[in-house]
C-alpha cells in the first residue's frame, strides 16, 4: 500500500506554494544558467580544440630583431621545426576618421598555411585598399563589413570580419595583464598591399614541430628546449644551437681574441719601438750628413785659407824683396851720406841741411846712424836730402803694405786657428755620432729578433686565426631573439579556453554553494515544519512509522522541487541560456563558429549533483531532528539540549528586552540569515568591487606610471656614433630588462627590472636602504610585493627570459608602483649586475614626448594610454555584465531574505498570535519582529560587507595570481555603502511582505499550539 | 456581583465548513453576564464553549447574533477596534498557558503590563502570585502551576474588565488546580474583574456566581449560584 503520508505532500505544497515557488525559480534560473554555461562552454572548447587542426594553429612563434638570413632560417629548421614567415606591421588605426588614433592594428599578409582565419562575415580582401579585421574588435568599435577605416591615414575598406585562430583573445603582448579588444586589432591584407605599407616590419616567425608533442607536458619541455636553441642560434648566427657549445665557442673566442690582441699589442709595441729607433737613426743620419757637410765646408775653407796663405807668402816675399831692394838703396844712400858727412864732402845744400839738424840728429848721423830705425834713417836722410820724396813715399808705401800684409797674415792665422777649433769640434761630434749609431744598431738588432719571434708566434696561431675568421663570417647573420611564445603559453591562444574552463569550474562551484544554501533553507523549513507537526510525528512514530519513512516524507518536497528545477533549468539551459552564454563569450573573445554539443557531464553536474546535495543536506538536518524520542514529539518538547537559564538583561525598555529575547530565541535562524546575507553580499562585493577596482585602476593609472613618457631606444648611439641625447623636460636615462620568476605565486611571470639614474625624479625611493656598491639589494614594486607576498629581507630569484642564467636579489624595500611587477635598483648596480658598459642604457624617462630624437632610434614609447588599455578592456568586457549581476544580486538578496525571514516569522507564529490575542497591534508586533529582523539584516549586511571584502580580495588575489600581472583589489567605502543600500533596498520589499505576514498570522494559532 | 448588564451574548450562531460538511457549533447562544461576575461555561466536549469564548475574546467571529460589552457590539468593530478591545478590556488564560517561551516570568507579565496605561505593580503582583522568587526564570524552568500563575499574572496585570479563562486547570493536577482556582477567586475578589471560565469540571461551578451549562451549541441551563463555595472547599 502506498504511504498515506504522500497524500499530504500536495497539500503541503499548496499551503506553502509561495515559498516553494521562490525556491523553484531560484533553482531553475541558477541551474539553467549553469547548464547553459556548461553546454556553451563545452561546445566552445570543442570548437577551440578542433580549430587547432582546422585552422592549423601554430605550435609557437618568435620574433627577432632582424630578418633571419636564409642560412639561419634553414639552420633553425634543422632543429625539428618548420618555420613560417609571419611578418607584420603595427599601424595606427582611426575608426571614426576624426584624425585621432583609436587603436593599433597589427597587419599581416593573408595566411594560407598556418594560423588561418575563420571568416565570420564578408570575405578576405582581394585587392589593394581592402582589409579583413578581427570580428571582436570590429564589434567593439562599431565597424561593419563595407565600412572604411584609416590605417596610418590610408583608407581601407573592411571586406570581412574574421576570427584568427592565433588571436582568439586580442592580447597585444603576451605579458599583458588583459587582452585589449578595444584599442588593439589585427588585420589581413593582400601581399601587394602589405608590401606597399611603409613602416617597421616585426620579424615574426610561426613554427610547427615536425614531430608534434604527444601531451602538454612534452610540449612544455620541448618548448623550453626550443626557446634556448632558437635564442642560441639567433645569437650565434647559426653556428650552433647548443648553448654549452656556444658558451665554449664564446669562451674560446674571448680567450683567443685576448691572446691575439695581446700579440697585436706586442707587435704594435715592437713596431712603435722600431719606428722610434728608425726616427733616431734618421736623426743620426741627418746629423752625420750635417757633420759631413760641415767637415767639407771646413775642408774647403782650409783649402782657401791655404791658397790665401800661399798668396800672402808670395806677396810677403815680393814685398820682402822690394823692401830689401829699397833698404839696399837707402843703405847705399846713407852710406854715401855718412861718408860725405864724415868726409866733409858735402854740398852746400847738404851742409845747410846738416846744419839744420838737431844735435841728436847730427850725432846720429855721425856715429849712431845704424841705431836708428829705418824710418828715422829715411827721415834723416830725407832731411839731408839724400833721399827724395819719392823714396820717402816708396818707403811709406812699403811700410803700409808690410803692415797690411801683416794684418792679413794675422787674420789668416786667426782663421786658421778658428778652422782648427771647428775641425776639433767636428771630430768630437763625429765620435759621438758613431757611438750612438752603434747603440741604435744594437737596438735594431734586438727589435729584429723580437719581431722574428713574434712572427713565429703568429705563424703558430694561424689555425686559430683562420677559425676566428671563419666565425666572423657568421656575424652578419647574428640577430637577437626578442620574443618567443610557445602556443601553450600564448595568452592570445590559450586565455579564452582556459578562462572558459575556469568559468565552468567556478559556475559549478557557485551552483553547488547555491544549492547548498537553498538545501539548508529547505532543511530549516522542514525542521520548522517538524516542530509544528511534533504531535503528529509523535503519534506516527508511536504508531510504528519508522524514522526513515518520516524523513523521506519531509525531504520529498525539497527533492521534488530540486528535481523539477533541474529538469526545467536544463531544458532552458540547453536552449535559451546556452545562446545567452555563448553570446556573452562572443562579447569577450574572438572565437570561431561553434556547433552545440550536448554532453551528459553537464546533465550530471546540474541535475544529479544538486539533487544529491539537496537530499544529503536535508537528510542530515531532518535526521538530527528525528533522533528525538516519540514521547518528546508527543509532548512537543523538541529541545535536544539541557534547559537553559534566562540570560539576565540590563534594565532596557521592555520592547528592547523583548527584542533581545526574540533574538536569543532565534539565534540560530539569525545566524542562518547572516550566512544567507553573507553569501549574497559576497557576490555583490565581487560584482561591485570588480568594476570599482577597474575604475580605481583607471583613475590612478596616471599616478602609477613610471613616467609620463617611457621611451625605449633601439640604440644608444646614432649612425655617426654620437650618443643619443634629449632635451625633453624631466628626461633622464634608465636601463631596463625583463626577467621571469622561477618560483612563488606565479612561475614564469615577467618582471621588469629597472636601473634608475642617481637623483632620479621619476622613481623616488629611499635609496638609503640600499648599501653603496650593493649588487643584490633591490626595491620591488607594490604590485610585485602584493602578488608574491614579499617582505623586506626576502630573497627573490629571477631568470633570463630565454636563458638559464638566474639572478638572486634581496628585497630592500617596496616602491609604491602598483602599475606593474618590477624591480628597481641604482643604474650603477644595474650595470654591474647585467654587464652594461659605460654609456649603455635602455632609454629615457621624460615628462614630455621626445621630439628631438629621430623615430628610427625609438623602439617603443610607453604612455598612460598603454597602461589604461588593460583597465579599459576589463571595464568593457566585464563592466556591463557585472552591473547586471549586481542587480540580479539585489533580486537574489530579496529572495533569500524572503525565505529566511519567512522562516523566522513562521517559527514565531504562535508567539505573534499570542501577543495579538493579548491585544498587541500589528504595528507593535512589527516593531518587535520586523524591526529586529531589519536591524539584524542591516548588521549582517554591514558585517558581511566587511568580511566579504577580505574574502573577495583574497579570491581576487588568487584569481590574479593565476593570471599575468597584478591589479590590487579595491572597494571604497562608497561601494560598500552601495552594497549595503542595495541589500536594504531588496530587504525593504521583504520587510513589507513580512509586515503583511505578521498581519495574517491567525489569532487562533495561539490557541492551537502551546509552545 | 453587579446586576448591571455588562456582557451580552445575543442569539449567537457559529458554524464551520460548508455544504455537507457544515458543522454548526453555536446555535443561538443567548445570555448575559454582569460586571464583576464570575461566570463558568460548563459543558462536554463539542458543546461550543471554547468557540464561544474565542468569539467573546474577539479572536473569532459569530455568523449571526452579536456580543456586546457595555453596549459596544463586537460585530461592528473592525480588526483594529477588536485589537483595541482585547487590549483594553480582556485578559486571557489558556489551558496550556501559552507563555512566550523566550521571556522570563517577569517579562511575560510585562507583556501584559505594556498594554495598559495603568498596569498593576508587577513585583507586588508577582508576590501575590507567589512567583517573585521565580521572576527571572524562563517558562520551561517552571512547573505547570507556576506557568499558569504566570499566565494569570500576564492576564490581570493590565487589570482587564474581563478575564477569559479557557480550561485553566485542564492540564494541572488536583492540588495545583485548586491553587489556581483560589488565585482566580482572589483576583476576582481583589480586582473585581468579570471572569468567564470555560471548564468541563462540574465542581468549579460551585465557586462561580453564574453558571451557563451548554450542550450541542445551546444554553441548556443558566444558573445563578446563590450559595457560592470557596475554591479551597471544592472537592472533585
Amino acid at each position: 500500500m502506498r504511504n498515506p503520508l504522500s497524500k499530504r505532500l500536495l497539500r503541503m505544497l499548496k499551503e506553502d506554494w509561495k515559498k516553494y515557488l521562490v525556491l523553484f525559480l531560484l533553482l531553475t534560473v541558477t541551474i539553467g544558467l549553469i547548464s547553459g554555461l556548461l553546454v556553451a562552454n563545452d561546445s566552445m572548447l570543442i570548437a577551440a580544440e578542433e580549430s587547432s587542426e582546422k585552422y592549423n594553429v601554430e605550435n609557437g612563434h618568435f620574433e627577432t630583431k632582424d630578418r633571419l638570413s636564409e642560412e639561419l632560417y634553414a639552420r633553425m629548421e634543422e632543429e625539428g621545426i618548420t618555420l613560417y614567415e609571419q611578418f607584420c606591421k603595427e599601424l595606427s588605426e582611426d575608426d571614426d576618421k576624426d584624425g585621432t588614433e583609436d587603436a593599433t592594428c597589427r597587419v599581416f599578409k593573408i595566411r594560407d598555411v598556418i594560423n588561418l582565419a575563420c571568416i565570420m562575415e564578408g570575405e578576405m580582401p582581394t585587392s589593394n585598399g581592402e582589409i579583413a579585421i578581427d570580428r571582436m574588435h570590429a564589434d567593439n568599435v562599431g565597424v561593419t563589413v563595407g565600412d572604411m577605416i584609416l590605417l596610418e591615414g590610408r583608407r581601407y575598406t573592411v571586406t570581412g570580419l574574421v576570427a584568427s585562430a592565433d588571436y582568439s583573445c586580442l592580447f597585444k603582448n603576451n605579458s599583458d595583464v588583459m587582452f585589449d579588444a578595444l584599442s588593439f586589432n589585427i588585420g589581413f591584407v593582400t601581399d601587394e598591399e602589405y608590401a606597399s605599407i611603409t613602416g617597421k616590419n616585426i620579424w615574426q616567425y610561426a613554427f610547427m614541430y615536425n614531430e608534434a608533442p604527444t601531451d602538454d607536458e612534452e610540449e612544455k619541455v620541448l618548448a623550453d628546449d626550443m626557446i634556448e636553441r632558437i635564442a642560441v642560434l639567433a645569437a650565434t648566427g647559426g653556428i650552433t644551437s647548443d648553448k654549452d657549445e656556444a658558451e665554449e665557442i664564446e669562451d674560446y673566442v674571448d680567450e683567443w681574441t685576448e691572446i691575439l690582441e695581446d700579440l697585436e699589442d706586442r707587435g704594435n709595441a715592437l713596431k712603435e719601438q722600431g719606428d722610434e729607433l728608425q726616427a733616431r737613426a734618421d736623426a743620426l743620419q741627418a746629423e752625420a750628413d750635417e757633420l759631413e757637410k760641415s767637415g767639407n765646408d771646413l775642408q774647403e775653407e782650409g783649402t782657401d785659407l791655404q791658397s790665401e796663405g800661399e798668396a800672402l807668402a808670395k806677396e810677403g816675399a815680393e814685398l820682402q824683396a822690394e823692401a830689401e831692394a829699397f833698404r839696399t838703396e837707402i843703405e847705399t844712400a846713407a852710406y854715401t851720406a855718412m861718408e860725405a858727412v864724415s868726409g866733409g864732402n858735402l854740398t852746400l845744400s847738404q851742409m845747410m841741411a846738416l846744419a839744420s839738424l838737431s844735435p841728436s840728429e847730427q850725432e846720429a848721423i855721425s856715429g849712431g846712424f845704424a841705431n836708428l830705425s829705418e824710418e828715422e834713417q829715411v827721415a834723416l836722410l830725407y832731411k839731408l836730402g839724400v833721399v827724395n820724396d819719392a823714396q820717402v813715399a816708396q818707403m811709406q808705401d812699403l811700410q803700409t803694405r808690410a803692415e797690411d800684409l801683416q794684418k792679413r797674415v794675422d787674420a789668416l792665422e786667426n782663421r786658421g786657428e778658428d778652422l782648427q777649433a771647428q775641425a776639433d769640434e767636428l771630430q768630437a761630434r763625429g765620435d759621438a755620432l758613431r757611438a750612438e749609431a752603434d747603440e741604435v744598431q744594437a737596438q735594431a738588432d734586438d727589435l729584429q729578433a723580437q719581431a722574428d719571434a713574434l712572427e713565429a708566434e703568429a705563424d703558430s696561431y694561424q689555425d686559430v686565426i683562420d677559425y676566428l675568421e671563419e666565425l666572423e663570417t657568421y656575424e652578419d647573420k647574428m640577430t637577437e631573439l626578442t620574443d618567443f611564445v610557445p602556443a601553450y603559453a600564448n595568452q592570445a591562444i590559450k586565455f579564452a579556453p582556459e578562462d572558459m574552463d575556469s568559468d565552468a569550474t567556478m559556475g559549478e562551484y557557485l551552483l553547488y554553494v547555491f544549492v547548498a544554501v537553498l538545501a539548508f533553507i529547505f532543511g530549516v523549513t522542514a525542521s520548522n515544519t517538524i516542530t509544528r507537526d511534533a504531535a503528529v510525528i509523535g503519534t506516527l512514530r508511536a504508531s510504528g512509522y519508522t524514522k526513515r519513512e518520516i524523513i523521506r516524507h519531509y525531504s520529498t518536497l525539497p527533492v521534488m522541487v530540486t528535481l523539477l528545477s533541474a529538469i526545467v533549468g536544463n531544458a532552458l539551459g540547453y536552449t535559451w541560456f546556452k545562446n545567452f552564454m555563448a553570446a556573452n563569450y562572443y562579447r569577450s573573445y574572438s572565437l570561431p563558429l561553434f556547433e552545440t554539443h550536448y554532453n551528459m557531464d553537464a546533465l550530471y553536474k546540474t541535475t544529479l549533483f544538486p539533487v544529491i546535495l539537496m537530499i544529503a543536506i536535508n537528510m542530515l538536518m531532518i535526521r538530527k531532528k528525528m533522533n528525538i524520542s516519540p514521547l518528546k514529539f508527543l509532548r512537543k518538547d523538541l529541545s535536544t539540549s539541557r534547559r537553559k537559564k534566562a540570560v539576565k538583561l540590563p534594565k532596557f525598555r521592555f520592547f528592547s528586552r523583548f527584542r533581545l529575547r526574540i533574538l536569543f530565541q532565534n539565534a540560530v535562524d539569525y545566524l542562518i540569515l547572516f550566512a544567507g546575507v553573507f553569501f549574497v553580499v559576497f557576490l555583490m562585493d565581487f560584482s561591485t568591487g570588480m568594476p570599482a577596482t577597474i575604475d580605481h585602476h583607471m583613475e590612478n593609472s596616471d599616478e602609477w606610471i613610471i613616467a609620463p613618457y617611457q621611451v625605449i631606444l633601439t640604440d644608444t648611439e646614432d649612425k655617426d656614433g654620437n650618443p643619443i641625447e634629449t632635451n625633453a623636460a624631466g628626461a633622464e636615462k634608465y636601463a631596463m630588462t625583463s626577467l621571469k620568476t622561477v618560483d612563488g605565486a606565479h612561475v614564469g611571470e615577467e618582471i621588469s627590472v629597472y636601473g634608475y639614474s642617481e637623483g632620479t625624479t621619476h622613481m623616488v625611493m629611499d635609496e638609503g636602504l640600499i648599501p653603496e656598491g650593493s649588487t643584490k639589494d633591490v626595491f620591488v614594486s607594490t604590485a610585485y610585493q602584493e602578488k608574491f607576498r614579499l617582505a623586506a629581507g626576502d630573497e627573490i630569484c629571477l631568470r633570463e627570459l630565454y636563458e638559464e642564467k638566474t639572478y638572486t636579489f634581496t628585497v630592500a624595500g617596496t616602491y609604491d608602483y602598483p602599475g606593474g611587477l618590477a624591480v628597481f635598483m641604482p643604474l650603477e648596480e644595474y650595470k654591474a649586475v647585467f654587464g652594461l658598459k659605460d654609456g649603455e642604457f635602455s632609454g629615457f624617462l621624460a615628462d614630455e614626448e621626445l621630439s628631438d630624437i629621430d623615430e628610427e632610434y625609438i623602439y617603443k614609447t610607453i604612455t598612460i594610454k598603454d597602461i589604461m588599455a588593460v583597465a579599459a578592456q576589463l571595464d568593457h568586457s566585464m563592466g556591463s555584465m557585472l552591473d547586471i549581476f549586481s542587480y540580479a544580486c539585489i533580486f537574489l538578496a530579496a529572495l533569500i531574505l524572503y525565505l529566511l525571514t519567512k522562516l523566522i516569522i513562521e517559527k514565531n507564529a504562535s508567539s505573534i498570535s499570542m501577543v495579538k490575542v493579548l491585544g498587541y497591534t500589528n504595528g507593535e508586533i512589527t516593531r518587535l519582529y520586523v524591526l529586529l529582523t531589519s536591524v539584524m539584516v542591516f548588521v549582517s549586511t554591514v558585517v558581511s560587507v566587511l568580511l566579504a571584502k577580505a574574502g573577495v580580495a583574497a579570491f581576487w588575489g588568487q584569481m590574479m595570481r593565476d593570471m599575468t600581472g597584478w591589479i590590487t583589489f579595491y572597494i571604497s567605502a562608497k561601494e560598500m555603502t552601495r552594497v549595503v543600500v542595495m541589500v536594504m533596498v531588496g530587504y525593504a520589499a521583504v520587510a513589507f511582505v513580512d509586515m503583511r505576514r505578521i498581519k495574517h498570522v491567525p489569532l487562533t494559532d495561539a490557541l492551537k499550539n502551546a509552545e | 456581583m453587579s446586576e448591571e448588564k455588562f456582557l451580552e451574548i445575543h442569539e449567537v450562531y457559529k458554524s464551520y465548513g460548508s455544504g455537507d460538511s457544515k458543522q454548526e457549533v453555536l446555535k443561538g447562544m443567548d445570555f448575559v453576564v454582569g460586571k464583576g461576575e464570575f461566570c463558568v461555561l460548563l459543558g462536554p466536549s463539542g458543546s461550543g464553549k471554547s468557540t464561544l469564548l474565542n468569539i467573546i475574546g474577539g479572536i473569532d467571529s459569530a455568523d449571526d447574533g452579536y456580543i456586546s460589552i457595555n453596549g459596544d457590539k463586537l460585530r461592528d468593530m473592525n480588526e483594529k477596534a477588536l485589537t483595541m478591545y482585547r487590549r483594553k478590556h480582556l485578559g486571557y488564560v489558556f489551558q496550556l498557558y501559552n507563555l512566550i517561551p523566550n521571556l522570563t516570568v517577569k517579562e511575560n507579565v510585562e507583556v501584559g503590563a505594556y498594554l495598559s496605561d495603568h498596569p498593576l505593580e508587577i513585583d507586588d503582583l508577582l508576590k501575590t502570585l507567589g512567583l517573585y522568587e521565580h521572576r527571572h526564570k524562563l517558562p520551561n524552568q517552571l512547573s505547570g502551576g507556576q506557568q499558569q500563575r504566570t499566565s494569570i499574572g500576564r492576564a490581570i496585570v493590565k487589570n482587564p474588565d474581563i478575564l477569559l479563562c479557557d480550561e485553566p486547570t485542564g492540564a494541572l493536577d488536583y492540588n495545583t488546580s485548586k491553587e489556581i482556582l483560589q488565585l482566580i477567586e482572589e483576583v476576582n475578589r481583589k480586582y473585581g474583574n468579570t471572569i468567564i471560565m470555560v471548564t468541563h469540571n462540574e465542581a468549579i461551578q460551585y465557586m462561580a456566581d453564574h453558571t451557563i451549562k451548554l450542550r450541542d451549541g445551546k444554553v441548556r441551563k443558566n444558573i445563578i449560584n446563590e450559595k457560592k463555595v470557596s475554591a479551597a472547599d471544592l472537592e472533585w
